[in-house]
């Protein structure tokens, strides 16, 4: 059951007036209720998964209290590794088995030997890489006694199962979560009035711009050897607009729908095309991911201890890893390096330069912006390429010409994406990501309106799946 | 500037943003005329136009089989009579023709003929509520109007949807017109005297037509689908057209659309007309009003059709011609 789908709606109605039904005192039968509407959710996919989700939380929740449970440094570390290794496995499993065995099979046919292998074409379960980092943060922040295990059950699996995040994020932080589904919940008029228009803006964001952009920017990958001209950079921009557009939209209806219900979910996004480099995009784009790959990854190979040389193996590695959490393809591995690559260059200047995080005033700021963009935008190309000699032919064909599909998808794309350049101005020069709750409320319920208007005229109609679900 | 928030914001708010997307769509259905925004709402406003204005000796009633493939100026022609070509869409069923009937019925004094014509295709497709709601007729009427019909939740959904969120179910008019490329006002196919739908295909069409691969792409996935027999529906429609022509006093003749000759090797596609065949000869034993014309369809090649259902312009008026020749021979009341 996807966002964008007719029966989503529904859905929901359903289950937000069985929750407030129920009556906001009564916290355990509402976590019920959306323990349920979340197995739901999960299962239109394929009910056969649940199981692997029941899984991956009564490991976590065992292993969790055993940890806690136990004083022996050894016995709390294997412990972990169990948890760890369970859950890697598992993922592994369903998302790089095939990868990984085709990827062998390719290295020795170029060593000359003809193995008769078969690949097991397995199927990825939705989300999973998603609520497997989950699950995964809470074990290890037990184990740092960073949190206390939880001894509820229900509690931890809607943890691990909340219907709008289980499938695409945010990455959620047990630490965070949990007191919430554990605690009474207030719903106030400030959280409808902002879930609303998260809600809003983020299927506006989905159906009109995202999916319209898709619309400019698919053919061009898809008949990439005819492409010539500003086509393939046509394409790349398009691809660019779609998959922020269509991510972080996902991660506005799920944070809108979160706040309809009394919960708070992390900010996965903070306008990262206006990044003044790679860090600071880093720390705007899928920030729930870079904060997990930070905490959990980053800071336990070393982070920036042990000298420069240690931080940029650290940085270029995470990255690398975190290209691969991705996807099972090499352009996400390659993808992730790139932007490691550029997290280490970015850094080594910094180094040279004595340290020095410089201050940038207005005109210095967008000029990094700017400089950043060409270098973001090879980045994209990396990842939507399905393979590198797609990407090489690519680059070689694009030149200035302007053909006429150039011309028009280029203005298919600055018809749909003013509003967003529009907001996401206001946004940054306010600095309030919720700027548009400062209009007045009668332009704010216009505005509204309009978007709403907006989708039924220009909203893409069959369900387009959401980008982030194939990871 | 803080954000400000109270209950009271977020009820004006909700109320304002739903009130901005209703008013949206009245004004849209209002201001724009968007039966005028499809080609489906063309041809059905022309239709229903037609039926308004007058009566005929002779209607053709059924598919875009009927209305591309039964030219109501020759057949009127070669007949001596004046034939209004009623036909509209397969996707209204059987039941569509019967409700056609009946409106024209309402207007004017029983014609001496009903021609209904319809493809095999149309004897499986079953009507969504944005089908329903195409057909100008109060909404409802599906449920009061013989044969009754019983319609889904969401095929309600889908019928509120298609009448009162223009912006919505003619998106693409709109999208055009908003984007400064011309209201997407439909001139094709042309609608000629009597209602007959004619299309010729420009030079690109005729080489990317190609009833072979709709027949690939539609016909047998649904025919994979289709549980074999007649619906249930379609007949009792059928039944009621029957029991039409005996009330009014009229002939009712049953033609099996003409077809891509490609069609004959689909054994699925010749046992539905099998079927149909068999059940249009019951129901013409069980009455004298009642006739078919015998031999079944008649099929066509590639280059006289533009989909396996569509005959084009020409072909359609030999077709024509020989169906007036087939009327002669049938046993009507009416030309006695």
């Amino acid at each position: 059951m996807q966002f964008n789908s007719w029966i989503f709606p529904i859905f929901f109605a359903v289950v937000y007036a069985g929750y407030l039904g129920l009556g906001m005192g009564r916290t355990r039968a509402q976590n019920a209720w959306l323990l349920v509407a979340s197995w739901v959710f999960y299962g239109c996919w394929d009910w056969r998964f649940l199981g692997l989700l029941a899984l991956s939380t009564l490991i976590d929740f065992v292993l969790a209290r055993r940890i806690e449970a136990s004083d022996d440094e050894r016995t709390r570390k294997r412990l972990l590794l169990v948890s760890v290794g369970t859950n890697l496995g598992i993922l592994g499993f369903f998302k790089y088995f095939d990868f990984f065995l085709e990827s062998t099979v390719r290295l020795v046919e170029r060593m000359g030997f003809q193995p008769d292998v078969t690949t097991l074409g397995i199927v990825l379960p939705v989300g999973i890489s998603f609520y497997t980092f989950q699950t995964l943060s809470y074990t290890l922040d037990v184990h740092r006694r960073r949190m206390p295990a939880t001894d509820d059950l229900m509690s931890f699996a809607l943890f691990v199962g909340f219907f709008p995040q289980l499938v695409a994020g945010p990455i959620e932080r047990a630490r965070q979560l949990l007191p919430q589904i554990q605690n009474p919940r207030r719903i106030t008029a400030g959280a409808v009035e902002a879930g609303v228009w998260l809600i809003v803006w983020g299927y506006f964001k989905k159906t009109v711009i995202a999916d319209q952009a898709a619309l400019v920017a698919n053919p061009i990958f898809a008949g990439w050897e005819g492409a010539r001209g500003l086509e393939p950079l046509l394409g790349v921009l398009g691809f660019t607009i779609h998959i922020y557009c269509d991510f972080s939209g996902y991660s506005d209806i799920a944070r809108g729908l979160a706040k309809l219900m009394g919960f708070e979910f992390m900010l996965n996004f903070r306008l990262p095309y206006l990044a003044t480099g790679p860090a600071d995009f880093w720390r705007r784009w899928h920030v729930s991911l870079s904060t997990w790959l930070r905490d959990y990854l980053y800071v336990p190979l070393g982070g920036n201890r042990g000298g420069p040389w240690r931080l940029y193996r650290n940085l270029f590695v995470t990255m690398a890893l975190g290209g691969l959490w991705h996807g099972a393809a090499w352009p996400y591995v390659i993808w992730g390096s790139y932007h490691g690559a550029l997290l280490v260059a970015e850094r080594f200047v910094r180094d040279v330069r004595g340290g020095r995080e410089d201050s940038f005033g207005l005109v210095g700021e967008w000029t990094r912006i700017v400089l950043f963009w060409p270098l973001m935008l090879i980045g994209m190309g990396i990842v939507r390429c399905e393979s590198v000699p797609q990407f090489l032919s690519l680059w070689s064909a694009q030149s200035l010409e302007l053909t006429p599909r150039a011309t028009q998808g280029f203005g298919t794309l600055l018809y749909f994406t003013w509003p967003l350049v529009v907001m996401q101005l206001a946004q940054h020069f306010s600095k309030d990501l919720l700027v548009a709750l400062r209009l007045p409320v009668v332009l704010r319920g216009l505005l509204v309106g309009l978007l709403l208007l907006a989708m039924l005229v220009f909203g893409v109609r069959e369900p387009v799946e959401f980008f982030y679900f194939q990871f | 500037m803080p954000h400000s928030a109270s209950k009271r914001n977020a009820r004006l708010v909700l109320g304002l943003a739903l009130l901005v997307a209703v008013l949206g769509n009245v004004a849209a259905k209002r201001l724009f005329n968007p039966p005028w925004l499809s080609p489906d709402r063309r041809i059905i406003g022309e239709k229903f136009r037609l039926l308004r204005e007058g009566p005929a000796d002779v209607l053709v009633l059924g598919d875009s089989s009927a209305a591309f493939g039964v030219n109501a100026g020759v057949l009127g022609e070669a007949l001596g009579q004046t034939v209004h070509n009623l036909a509209t869409f397969g996707r209204f069923e059987v039941a569509g023709s019967a409700w056609t009937l009946d409106e024209y019925l309402a207007r004017h004094p029983a014609p001496g003929t009903v021609l209904v014509v319809h493809g095999a295709r149309t004897w499986w497709l079953e009507a969504s509520g944005f089908d329903l709601g195409l057909l100008p007729l109060e909404p409802g009427y599906w449920a009061r109007r013989e044969p009754r019909r019983s319609v889904s939740l969401q095929a309600l959904g889908e019928f509120a949807l298609d009448r009162w969120a223009p912006l919505y179910t003619q998106h693409r008019s709109f999208a055009a017109g908003l984007r400064g490329r011309g209201w997407a006002v439909p001139e094709r196919p042309e609608i000629g005297v009597g209602g007959t739908l004619a299309l010729v295909l420009t030079e690109e069409e005729a080489r990317w037509s190609n009833p072979a691969s709709f027949v690939e792409r539609f016909v047998k996935p649904e025919l994979a689908r289709r549980v074999p027999g007649l619906p249930l529906r379609q007949r009792q429609a059928a039944e009621a057209l029957a029991r039409r022509a005996e009330a009014g006093g009229f002939d009712l003749v049953f033609v099996q659309a003409p077809q891509w000759d490609g069609l004959e090797s689909v054994p699925e596609h010749v046992a539905v007309i099998d079927e149909v065949q068999a059940f249009l000869a019951h129901l013409a034993a069980a009455s004298p009003r009642v006739h078919v014309v015998a031999g079944g369809p008649r099929g066509f090649p590639t280059d006289a059709m533009e989909n396996p259902y569509h005959l084009l312009g020409a072909p359609a008026e030999g077709y024509s011609r020989d169906l007036a020749v087939a009327l002669r021979a049938l046993p009507l009341a009416s030309r006695d």
